[in-house]
């Protein structure tokens, strides 16, 4: 695997930002290039594991947000 | 008849004629990405609920104050005002606090986790909260990168634009954040 390129690309094509043309001649590449799938899957797993760390803020926020917008004037 | 989603745009240009039921959809719809990109970098909940807080009275002031003028998406515009309060937040000299229990795991873990059973969420809480460190270790332009990319959903070019970058440099500083990541976890026994 070209790593430098390579691997830049694989993580451009796991976040949906690879161009059409070029996503085409990744999967090509990655047909013989074992070192490089095993990268896609590891930037696919971490992007999994970092998925479960997503939260919402309290409705209190949204509340406060809402008040604060409907009683606005400007200073 | 299908139906079409109305765009961030057209939800400011609607609050701006005085719906308030537009903000309500832009918090809704963004407020998830917004906070969780915040919170993993103040790595508190309470915290990043006031700095999601002021960045929204930001937002409201500015939009209803006349001073709209951005061509970018709403999003981006929203992470970096954000992003700001965070870098205030630590000028101010504020480390990584974080609340424990009796086991030492961060309190705040234990809110919006999925998992069905109590078993399923301790051990949820404990790999998420392990992967909290782990993100707090890598250097600070990887750790942003990563966050803007992964949670405030910002393209490699957004993020660029909101760091002063060139797309490359962002796009290596990823790189480098997830092989650092990928490191780690797999000194951790952290499962993939």
């Amino acid at each position: 695997m070209t790593k430098k390129i390579t691997q830049e690309r694989i993580i451009q094509f796991v976040y949906g930002e690879l161009p059409f043309e070029e996503t085409a001649a990744l999967f090509d590449e990655l047909d013989n290039d074992t070192e490089g799938l095993d990268y896609l899957e590891s930037v696919a797993g971490i992007g999994t594991l970092l998925g479960s760390l997503m939260v919402s803020p309290s409705k209190a926020i949204r509340d406060n947000v809402l008040a604060f917008s409907a009683h606005f004037t400007e200073e | 008849m299908g139906q079409r989603t109305m765009s961030d745009q057209e939800l400011v240009q609607l609050y701006l004629t005085g719906q308030e039921k537009a903000l309500a959809v832009l918090i809704a719809r963004h407020q998830d990405k917004l906070f969780s990109a915040i919170y993993v970098l103040v790595r508190n909940r309470a915290v990043a609920e006031d700095i999601l807080q002021d960045a929204y009275f930001k937002i409201v002031s500015t939009l209803k104050g006349g001073r709209y003028n951005e061509e970018g998406k709403f999003i981006q515009w929203a992470m970096r005002i954000a992003r700001n309060l965070v870098i205030d937040h630590f000028r101010r000299g504020n480390k990584f606090p974080t609340v424990t229990d009796s086991e030492g795991n961060d309190i705040f873990t234990y809110i919006n986790i999925p998992e069905e059973n109590q078993e399923d969420r301790l051990v949820a809480n404990e790999r998420d909260s392990k992967l909290r460190q782990l993100i707090e270790q890598l250097p600070a332009e990887q750790r942003e990168v990563l966050v803007l990319r992964h949670y405030a959903d910002l393209s490699f070019k957004e993020i660029a634009d909101l760091t002063q970058v060139s797309i490359n440099t962002a796009l290596g500083r990823m790189r480098y954040a997830l092989n650092n990541l990928r490191k780690l976890i797999e000194k951790h026994n952290i499962a993939l």
